[in-house]
């Protein structure tokens, strides 16, 4: 009879602790930025405000963008702050009510390209589609210069799927919207590249050696490449896809105060140079890059069709599944 | 006034509103909002398209070859893993409980410990040792001077191979279970009628158990067929696609008409498997008088053969147990996946880094939570169904039963989603919040605990309990007397099953988590999807071993009655 | 005759406790033996011993004048290889065959051709009254069928031994009493030599040609059921083989072939009895060996009486003794009539 008692006590603790847990101001962030470095930022950021508390949900672009539109149904968005790859998506979250504008007085060091003119978002970091190489396996350079490299490379290439990773949402819709059509897609499927799920993935595999280049994301190579593994970075010839993954506050969110300070401090010069030991290449020109990574406007880029992706974001998705992925 | 008239005037009560009649009302209730309803809601949304109601989204499901391949492939693929599950299973029950092989309950923990690893991060840990730049892998290539080794575990082979690994210890526990409990002399009887040791394990044992074996299968198809883990990892980069990674993508794109439409296929996929048992089971029922009363188990000698077949035993068991278990445990304290395994390649950081995260903290208090909750709620309602069409026969408890079960056919995936539905909208919103999570578990462990429960009181007499009744208790005093403390072991033992896989539960948590009801699944896998596989390696190891502790632990307090 | 089976200095140890100490035995063609005793006493260890379902830890056996087993020569031939029919005691009818399946195992292991096995198959159905049931599973057939379908199975590939474990323990009081028939019936046409292990004395006195009655793993009494029924070798064959009632007395004067002993109630009995006793004894006597009157003897009280069809049974009060007597349907007493019993014969036990 005891142990029952124990055990109703030990349930109701449970119960409590689960269920309680608030802080003092709170500032609640859906982000698809790896959580080492949304975490690692959080901290700092709480250092400097110990009166605001960052809580992080991460989740794939894909995942976020559809909790979002679920909660937003469901009586609207619980984060205070988005901060997401997909850059599409914003137009979208813009158009429907979803945000509130935003001009921090930081924004003004930023170039007028990665912001949007009303201040409903910001590009908080530059994170760009490139060639990654694994050293061991790719021994002539020459050899992978350009996007089409990884065609001939066959299954011995791989890119991460655009219907669960952002920012390969981004590369698709920038690739069909220059080329004017699938055709490169078409024969990544014919030769066979591997579609992995994100790019984390990607780079893990790519580290370990389990094919000799791939599309991915710069800063994953440039981390794997400081803890020394075989890897490394080629800014393909016809161009790099560059984002400036943006942050927004939403328009139900409950802090907007903390949220502005979080900004704030992620697009101050102390925040993005946070970003630059995590080989980020920072929106602020006057923030060096990271050693051997070239500065923003040195990148050669192809440009990216941001409300057009996001008009027909369904129907890209639906031909990517099925041209690559069938 | 003397004790026979004394009860005699209870008699007339007999039209009053009896306690169990109430009890089953608000378990009724209780199961229609926490079962129907959901489902309600997912066949609702397959059927509608276009705001009409049509057949368009299964339409789509089976004329679009892409969709009625993944089904195709569900099948297929669960089939053959069922099938090696079956046997592998079988076969080391029958060696482990039925032989005077050394070491048992050694070999039953080695033989179990897949079953404390979530699935996923098994997985992980075989492409660890078997992918193209596995440890496995490099060392074969490193012997035999190959270039390539000539497997590849992303390819359908792979998932085949790797589920069956995850789903042979459920084929393992219930055959093992039915081992223990036949009656030996008619493994004797055989005996002495002239069959020699493999012709009475295979005129006598095997079709004997054939019901449990069957069961176990069935188990084990459900759990393939409902996967999502294994062939999102080891099937999506060879474009093979099984119906819960298409619902998956179907969620992302996002067409959830097109997802239900495919969920309720699924589901009607694991329903039929599930009849199809039932079926057997019936057939079989003719055969099934085990007699209650066994007598000393007797163990197969096997003489000479005893040392060569533990090594055999203990060398299967070690690879499929241990090795991916050690795979993971180098991955934990690697510099990045794939570096060189030398000491210069080697760090604690990512234990470090995990002892700092809220995160973790919150997500063991979560799981804890949901584990111990979604077992007791399920064991206490499944007792109570289960002893009410046992033993009272009532059919309203027959239904309630037969609903209960009902969820054993539905796949994580579908669960998580006929939540999303039905929580996130209208009267109550439970969406995002802990409440949510936990319905779901409780739709998803109700049948764990009606099927161990109906098993557990079918093996007390009734005759017990009419003694009770007869002596003078009521009917909530026999059962807290009588049955309860007789069915306390089966019980706790029943609990246990469903705490353990809802303590790492993933496949419906990473659909239903929100900031703040992270579990210990979504942990790992948020890390492993983030790219941190070093770090979800590091947090697996943690979560295994405070599952071994427990496991240690709750053996202890009942003296190694229960437990692994 | 021939010997059929030899069990030689057998012991069986279970852990510390020797549940089979040191038995010995054999059994003759057309002999029906029974090992007779309480539960716990060895017999089903000894009969497992010999159908090679249980190592012993020290002994022989032999099967047919074949050796089967030797602990010191290390035998151990297996069960499926002794050539033996044994019926379990809850049968062990396989559940998932139909009874001709049952039935017909043995005869597909041993390869019989496919008519030989539809004939003896079928004659051992007829034997036993199986007919028509051939198709059935055991869960459709009575307890008395079951075990009819167990002895049929034991039976159908002609063994030259039958091992019995309390096979009519399940029936109910009828059905035994007629499968007891049934088995002598059996064995007279067979001519197979039985071994029986029961615990119920009535069964084994019944049907038995020899018994052997065992207790805490040793063979305390063998021999022909009369025998042992009249001269059981100590106290606990006596109180187990039918009713005995037992007296505390005093021996007093020894007259070579009888004994003269004082009972607690102080009167006076003559007792036959070889050789010589003195001090405490105890006097064992049947209650069909006491004649009640009420003219002479010892005088008693009657307490209750019960009638038992051919004879009515009284328990009557010597002293402070009370003692169970039979009495034929002639006389009949009241309770609390002092009445006088007579004691024809007796046994001493010191």
């Amino acid at each position: 009879m005891r142990k029952t008692w124990v055990f109703v006590a030990v349930f109701l603790l449970l119960m409590a602790v689960s269920t309680s847990g608030m802080a003092q101001t709170r500032v609640l962030l859906y982000t698809s930025v790896p959580l080492e470095l949304a975490t690692k930022f959080a901290d700092e950021f709480m250092k400097q405000y110990s009166d605001v508390k960052v809580e992080v949900y991460r989740a794939g672009s894909t995942d976020v963008i559809n909790k979002i539109w679920a909660e937003h149904e469901a009586g609207g968005v619980k984060a205070d702050l988005i901060w997401l790859a997909d850059a599409a998506s914003y137009y979208t979250f813009k158009q429907k009510g979803l945000l509130q504008p935003y001009k921090s007085p930081e924004a003004s060091y930023i170039p007028e390209g990665v912001k949007d003119p009303e201040g409903y978002f910001t590009g908080a970091r530059i994170i760009n589609m490139i060639i990654g190489i694994n050293t061991n396996l790719v021994k002539d350079r020459s050899t992978v210069k350009g996007w089409d490299d990884l065609l001939r490379l066959g299954s011995k290439a791989a890119m991460a799927n655009p219907l669960y990773s952002g920012s390969n949402f981004m590369v698709t819709a920038a690739f069909v919207k220059k080329q004017g059509g699938w055709a490169w897609f078409e024969k990544a499927r014919k030769n066979g590249v591997l579609v992995l799920r994100g790019n984390s993935d990607v780079a893990r595999g790519l580290a370990a050696g389990e094919y000799a280049a791939a599309m991915v994301l710069d800063y994953m190579v440039y981390e794997l490449r400081q803890k020394g593994a075989p890897v490394d970075i080629v800014w393909p010839e016809d161009g790099a896809v560059s984002i400036a993954s943006p942050i927004a506050i939403t328009s139900n969110s409950k802090n907007p105060a903390g949220a502005k300070l979080f900004i704030d401090f992620l697009l101050s010069k102390r925040g993005q140079e946070l970003m630059v030991r995590d080989g980020v290449i920072p929106v602020r020109p006057d923030v060096q890059p990271p050693s051997g990574m070239p500065t923003a406007d040195k990148i050669k880029m192809i440009p990216i069709p941001f409300e057009w992706a996001a008009e027909h974001t369904a129907e890209i998705r639906e031909t990517f599944e099925r041209i690559v992925l069938q | 006034m003397d004790v026979t008239s004394a009860r005699r005037a209870w008699l007339p009560r007999r039209y009053a509103l009896d306690v169990r009649h109430a009890l089953l009302l608000i378990t009724g209730l209780f199961f229609f909002v926490i079962i129907l309803y959901p489902l309600g809601h997912v066949l609702y949304r397959s059927l509608v398209s276009n705001g009409l109601l049509s057949l368009a989204n299964y339409r789509a499901v089976f004329l679009t070859p892409a969709n009625y391949r993944a089904l195709w492939n569900s099948i297929w693929v669960s089939t053959c893993s069922t099938v090696i599950a079956m046997a592998v299973g079988t076969l080391l029950a029958l060696l482990v409980v039925r032989t005077d092989i050394p070491c048992k309950s050694f070999l039953k923990i080695l033989l179990l410990l897949p079953y404390g690893i979530p699935p996923f991060i098994g997985a992980i840990a075989w492409t660890q040792l078997f992918g193209p730049a596995g440890y496995i892998s490099k060392l074969y290539t490193a012997l035999t001077g190959a270039g390539q080794v000539p497997w590849n575990v992303y390819s359908p082979g792979g998932v085949v191979l790797v589920l069956a690994v995850y789903q042979f210890p459920v084929v393992f526990i219930t055959v093992s279970g039915a081992l223990g409990r036949i009656d030996t002399t008619l493994e004797e009887a055989a005996r002495i009628a002239g069959a020699g040791l493999v012709r009475t394990m295979w005129d006598i044992t095997v079709p004997l158990v054939t019901p449990a074996i069957l069961a176990g299968s069935l188990l084990a198809f459900v759990g393939c067929i409902s996967n999502f883990g294994i062939p999102a990892l080891l099937g999506f980069r060879s474009r093979f696609f099984v119906l819960t990674t298409r619902i998956y993508s179907a969620l992302s794109i996002p067409n959830i008409p097109l997802a239900t439409a495919m969920s309720v296929v699924l589901t009607g996929v694991s329903a039929a498997a599930l009849v199809f048992q039932r079926r057997l089971e019936k057939g079989q029922q003719k055969y099934t008088l085990i007699a209650g009363k066994s007598v000393n188990p007797q163990t197969i000698n096997l003489r000479g053969w005893r040392m060569p077949v533990l090594m055999a035993t203990i060398s299967i068991a070690f690879f499929l147990s241990v090795t991916p278990i050690v795979s993971m445990l180098i991955t934990s304290v690697l510099n990045y996946w794939g570096a060189p395994l030398s000491l210069a390649s080697m760090t604690l950081d990512h234990y470090k880094y995990i002892a700092r995260l809220d995160m973790v903290r919150r997500a063991f208090a979560n799981s804890l939570f949901l584990g111990i909750a979604s077992a007791t709620i399920t064991m206490a309602v499944g007792t109570f169904v289960s002893y009410m069409s046992v033993r009272g026969k009532l059919r309203s408890a027959a239904i309630l039963d037969l609903l209960g079960t009902v969820p054993y056919a539905l796949p994580c995936t579908v669960i998580a989603i006929a939540m999303i539905l039905t929580w996130s909208r209208g009267p109550v919103v439970l969406y995002g919040t802990i409440w949510v999570m936990l319905a779901a578990y409780l739709v998803r462990y109700m049948p764990f605990s009606i099927r161990t429960t109906n098993a557990t009181l079918k093996q007390v007499h009734p005759s017990l309990e009419e003694a009770a009744r007869v002596s003078g208790a009521g009917w909530l005093q026999g059962m807290r007397d009588v049955v309860l403390p007789l069915t306390k072991p089966g019980l706790i033992a029943g609990w246990i099953l469903v705490f353990m896989p809802a303590f790492r539960e993933l496949t419906m948590s990473i659909l239903l988590w929100s900031q703040g009801t992270e579990t210990i699944g979504v942990a790992i896998y948020n890390m492993q999807d983030a790219g941190y596989t070093q770090i979800a390696a590091a947090l697996s190891t943690i979560v295994l071993l405070v599952i071994l502790a427990g496991n240690i632990l709750v053996r202890r307090l009942s003296r190694g009655r229960i437990g692994l | 005759m021939q010997e059929r089976i030899r069990v030689n200095h057998l012991s069986r140890k279970f852990g510390t406790v020797l549940a089979v100490d040191d038995v010995s035995f054999e059994i003759r063609e057309h002999e029906f033996f029974s090992l007779l005793g309480p539960s716990g006493c060895g017999k089903t260890t000894t009969l497992r011993c010999i159908a090679g379902l249980e190592q012993p830890t020290a002994g022989e056996v032999y099967i047919g004048g074949v050796l089967v087993t030797s602990v010191a020569d290390g035998v151990l031939v297996p069960p499926d290889k002794r050539a033996i029919g044994m019926v379990f005691q809850n049968y062990a009818v396989w559940p998932h065959m139909t009874v001709e399946q049952n039935i017909s195992y043995p005869l597909k292991l041993a390869r019989a051709p496919r008519e030989e096995v539809k004939q003896r198959t079928d004659k051992v159905l007829e034997m036993l009254q199986l007919r028509g049931l051939g198709k059935r599973y055991p869960a459709e057939l009575s307890g008395g069928q079951q075990q009819r379908v167990a002895l049929g199975r034991a039976l159908v590939t002609n063994p030259e031994v039958l091992l019995l474990d309390e096979p009519l323990s399940n029936l109910d009081a009828k059905l035994r009493e007629q499968m007891r028939f049934e088995l002598k019936d059996l064995q007279e046409k067979t001519g197979i030599a039985i071994l029986y292990v029961t615990h119920d004395q009535i069964e084994a006195m019944a049907m038995s040609d020899r018994v052997a009655v065992m207790n805490n793993g040793i063979i305390v009494q063998e021999g022909k059921p009369h025998e042992i029924y009249q001269r059981p070798a100590n106290k606990f064959v006596a109180d187990f083989i039918g009713t005995m009632n037992f007296l505390q007395c005093q021996a007093i004067e020894s007259h070579g072939d009888s004994v003269k002993v004082r009972l607690q109630s102080g009167d006076v009995v003559d007792v036959g009895y070889q050789g010589s006793i003195r001090g405490k004894c105890l006097l064992a006597v049947r209650p069909e060996d006491v004649v009640l009157s009420r003219e002479s003897g010892l005088r008693c009280q009657v307490e209750v009486g019960i009638f038992l069809g051919s004879f009515t049974e009284y328990r009557v009060r010597v002293g402070n003794d009370a003692l169970r007597v039979q009495t034929s349907i002639g006389a009949q007493f009241q309770p609390g009539e002092t009445a006088f019993l007579q004691i024809e014969k007796g046994l001493l036990f010191q």
